[in-house]
């Protein structure tokens, strides 16, 4: 399979989980408990296994990447609740992901690869 | 009211509403709101795919972890039901990514990626079922 046919797969499949999954979460109760799907590996999971078929050497250099990733999730998470009272969901939502982007490339440049 | 006065709250109103789904919400997907988040999930796939293309998967390996499905959720809570909830979505939504450190660290160290899916669904619901409890005596 080719690089450019691999990555049609990942953005199509990883669209159909979120989807899926987002609309699971919308269903489910109470809403902290729904919340917790929020932060699942839905884009990671798809891409992961996908890249494991054809590059499986990469899947765990992909994941030393991710744990990084996933200190920015919290970091954002944690400022989108701190922040959606004061302002609309979007407005805390564009704040958390600068979080995310300041937090995850801090540690990857202040962190030994 | 203070986040840890809603939170409270929140918990008090939880003890009679019990982990559960509205299959009738699940039954009827509304096709705007799919297509909403599929953007959101497809976006961020094509997005960590170049990056790993042109700098590698260890780069590439950060935008897996980027917050997807929380702007569309927080969203659409909102206007499905107002702002009260929606902090206590995202406060959901930051002990996810508290377990998605453990499914990276898991695949990192060489796991696979199913049974590290299993694993961050088992530490996030025993983190939502700690706190539940944690903070019930507290209160």
């Amino acid at each position: 399979m080719s690089p450019w046919l691999l990555l049609v797969a990942k953005v199509v499949v990883a669209g159909v989980f979120v989807a899926l999954l987002a609309h699971l979460s919308s269903a489910l109760k109470p809403k902290m408990f729904a919340g917790l799907l929020s932060g699942a590996p839905s884009v990671a999971t798809v891409s992961l296994l996908l890249t494991g078929l054809q590059k499986p050497r990469e899947v765990p250099i992909s994941g030393r990447g991710m744990i990084l990733g996933a200190a920015g999730l919290v970091a954002c998470c944690v400022a989108a609740s701190l922040l959606v009272p004061k302002l609309h969901a979007m407005a805390a939502t564009a704040v958390g992901w600068v979080s995310w982007g300041i937090v995850t490339f801090a540690l990857f440049l202040l962190l030994p690869r | 009211m203070t986040l840890t006065q809603r939170l409270a709250a929140e918990l008090r109103r939880e003890r009679s509403q019990p982990v559960g789904i509205d299959t009738g919400k699940l039954a009827k997907p509304l096709l705007a709101h799919l297509g909403i988040r599929f953007v959101f999930g497809a976006g961020i796939a094509l997005a960590a795919g170049l990056v790993a293309m042109r700098w590698g998967p260890l780069v590439g390996g950060l935008f897996l972890a980027f917050p997807a499905v929380l702007p569309a959720a927080l969203t659409l809570l909102e206007r499905e039901e107002g702002a009260s909830k929606t902090d206590i979505d995202a406060m959901g939504a930051i002990m996810g990514a508290l377990a998605m450190v453990v499914f990276a660290v898991l695949v990192a160290a060489g796991a696979p990626v199913l049974l590290a899916g299993l694993v961050w669904m088992v530490v996030a619901v025993a983190l939502f079922y700690g706190l539940r409890v944690g903070i019930r005596r507290l209160l």
